[in-house]
């Protein structure tokens, strides 16, 4: 048989649209030419990640619409070949606004990482890393009449819900699917004059999620719901009850629900904290335990499951996602990070590593809770960046001279 | 239905294959020979060759025949083709989704890399839709998250990027991004 080289430019198609992420087939056209030649370059509109001026008419009256914005959430690691006795993964979330210039994101918040090490150079190579894209985020931001008046800042913090997106076919079309203020669901298809308010609701929805291509939500006694594209409730859960906060996860194909249980108590002295400096702190609520479901499609129920053996969940601001353990640095699986507002230290290590930052780690086997300062080893994979990054893009500023990059 | 233009022959190969389980042992199957390329000789029941919509093609165009040439495939892949439609005709017979699903899974588990690899030209030449989907499907899950050099090796494939291509490539590859806004 002739070599791949020369394979029906069909065939090499047909491989490339079982490729899930923009970055495998990323690297698939840059296999060789004549692969090259064989699969259309990405449609720009999902390459420039800024899209055209959503209407808010139908569930917000502050701002004269939303664009919408795609952060990717990607796991970076040494390819095996390097033999590394530790896996390296770090974790990081990239937003593009437009093609080739980035910014980098703290993984499970929607605040830009600050204090970039100074050995951190602003390009780094991809080619030859292993890189999982472990879900993408979208995020509304508020477009006023007049972008400098006052009320701009107040309109921009007014929706911060998370959002859901389903490509359509052609992927030009789309359907949002967000969380009301009222607690309700709110759907927009692309080309709609308004967002659609589903007015069906038991109890008021905590998160949505898409799994296996459809919309799913949880509202907060933990009844799951799918919802169909004619904005249908179709129940796929029963409650479970139980704790304060319900996300919907997916690992490994199955769909999880993490129940997180919240506490008002303020007389623990581990976290150290002074009362009298910070009122928004004292009373906040601190997060103590976590429980997690597997859905039973069939019973229709949510069963607890007590081992996550090697996986690791993520429970972000606007994306919840999972990985394996053994592509974590320091991490050994079976644990929830999640983004917590009690563990509110905004302190800096030094280089500005922000080990200190509001990510929680609870630990399910041993039930332990705490900030990530509290796990040295598993601050590794969030930041600071882990130093082959450096070593890997100095090979590419040779290449390119840095200006070319950042026009 | 009162334009049928199916043709005489494949109308007694329907009534042949309609469900008759008692009969089946007794009846006679016939067989049909494939060449591979280097020259090996398969013989592989009707029902599987007609898997093939290549070689069915080929019987359609020249019935006479008893012998098919495939000159674009040689031994291994073949044999392992000819396993995979083996399978798939019992499924035809007795239809069971999950245990097809399972084979197919333990089909493609089972083999390296170099097979998969292959076996998809081969696929392809045979015009087998069922087993390049499963191949396709499977290659795609073993490149997955893997730097553009291991889908080179995997596949087997020589960069042929000129210095200023593969210069341009990493630019496409690059995370070229901003710090915190200056202003």
């Amino acid at each position: 048989m002739a070599g791949w080289n020369h394979l029906p430019k069909d065939l090499i198609e047909l491989i490339s649209k079982r490729l899930d992420t923009s970055t495998d087939l990323l690297r698939f056209r840059s296999v060789c030419n004549s692969w090259r030649s064989s699969i259309p370059p990405q449609s720009p509109l999902l390459s420039l990640n800024t899209f055209k001026i959503l209407p808010n008419d139908g569930i917000s009256d502050t701002s004269f619409g939303f664009s919408l914005f795609k952060r990717t959430v990607f796991l970076v690691g040494l390819p095996n070949s390097h033999n590394q006795t530790d896996p390296q993964g770090w974790l990081v979330k990239i937003e593009e606004d437009v093609p080739g210039k980035k910014h980098l994101f703290d993984p499970l918040s929607r605040c830009r990482s600050t204090s970039l090490p100074n050995n951190l150079p602003r390009v780094i190579d991809l080619m030859n890393l292993r890189i999982r894209e472990l879900g993408h985020e979208y995020v509304l931001h508020h477009v006023s009449y007049k972008p400098n008046s006052s009320s701009f800042t107040e309109a921009g913090n007014l929706y911060i819900e998370k959002v859901v997106t389903i490509w359509l076919n052609s992927k030009t079309e789309f359907v949002l699917l967000t969380i009301h203020v009222s607690g309700k669901l709110a759907i927009f298809k692309s080309g709609d004059k308004r967002w659609t308010i589903i007015n069906e609701m038991s109890s008021p929805f905590d998160d949505v999620i898409v799994y296996k291509g459809r919309f799913y939500a949880v509202d907060n006694t933990g009844r799951t719901v799918v919802v169909a594209m004619d904005k249908n409730l179709g129940l796929v859960g029963n409650p479970v009850f139980g704790g304060d906060k319900k996300y919907l996860v997916e690992s490994k194909g199955d769909l999880l629900l993490v129940d997180m249980y919240l506490s008002i108590d303020t007389d623990e002295g581990g976290i150290g904290y002074d009362a009298s400096q910070d009122l928004v702190q004292y009373m906040s609520e601190r997060t103590v335990w976590f429980k997690v479901f597997k859905l039973n499609e069939e019973g229709k129920c949510w069963i607890e499951v007590k081992d996550l053996e090697d996986r690791v969940l993520f429970l972000g601001d606007d994306l919840t996602f999972s990985a394996p353990a053994s592509e974590l640095c320091g991490c050994k699986g079976n644990c929830i990070f999640f983004d917590d507002n009690f563990f509110y230290s905004r302190e800096e290590g030094i280089d500005g590593s922000m080990v200190g930052r509001d990510i929680g780690v609870f630990e399910l086997e041993s039930g332990c809770i705490g900030p990530l300062r509290n796990f040295p080893g598993y601050s590794k994979m969030f930041w600071p960046p882990p130093d082959w990054v450096a070593s890997t893009s100095l090979e590419v500023s040779l290449h390119f001279p840095l200006v070319l990059l950042f026009t | 239905m009162s334009s049928s233009t199916d043709s005489p022959t494949l109308t007694t190969e329907t009534t042949q294959l309609s469900p008759q389980p008692d009969t089946e042992t007794a009846k006679p199957t016939k067989k049909i020979t494939l060449k591979s390329s280097d020259n090996q000789i398969f013989e592989v029941e009707e029902s599987v060759a007609m898997e093939f919509a290549t070689v069915k093609s080929f019987f359609e165009d020249s019935p006479s025949t008893d012998t098919v040439p495939l000159p674009n495939v040689t031994a291994k892949p073949l044999s392992q083709v000819i396993e995979f439609c083996k399978e798939q005709i019992k499924f035809k017979a007795n239809p069971d989704e999950a245990q097809k699903k399972k084979y197919n899974a333990e089909f493609v588990t089972e083999k390296s890399d170099k097979d998969l690899v292959d076996m998809i030209p081969v696929a392809n030449y045979l015009e087998i839709k069922d087993l390049l989907d499963v191949l396709n499907q499977a290659v795609a899950d073993r490149i997955e998250n893997k730097s553009v050099e291991y889908v080179r090796s995997f596949f087997g494939i020589d960069n042929d990027f000129t210095a200023e291509e593969e210069a341009a490539l990493r630019r496409e590859h690059a995370w070229a991004y901003e710090g915190v806004d200056e202003d």
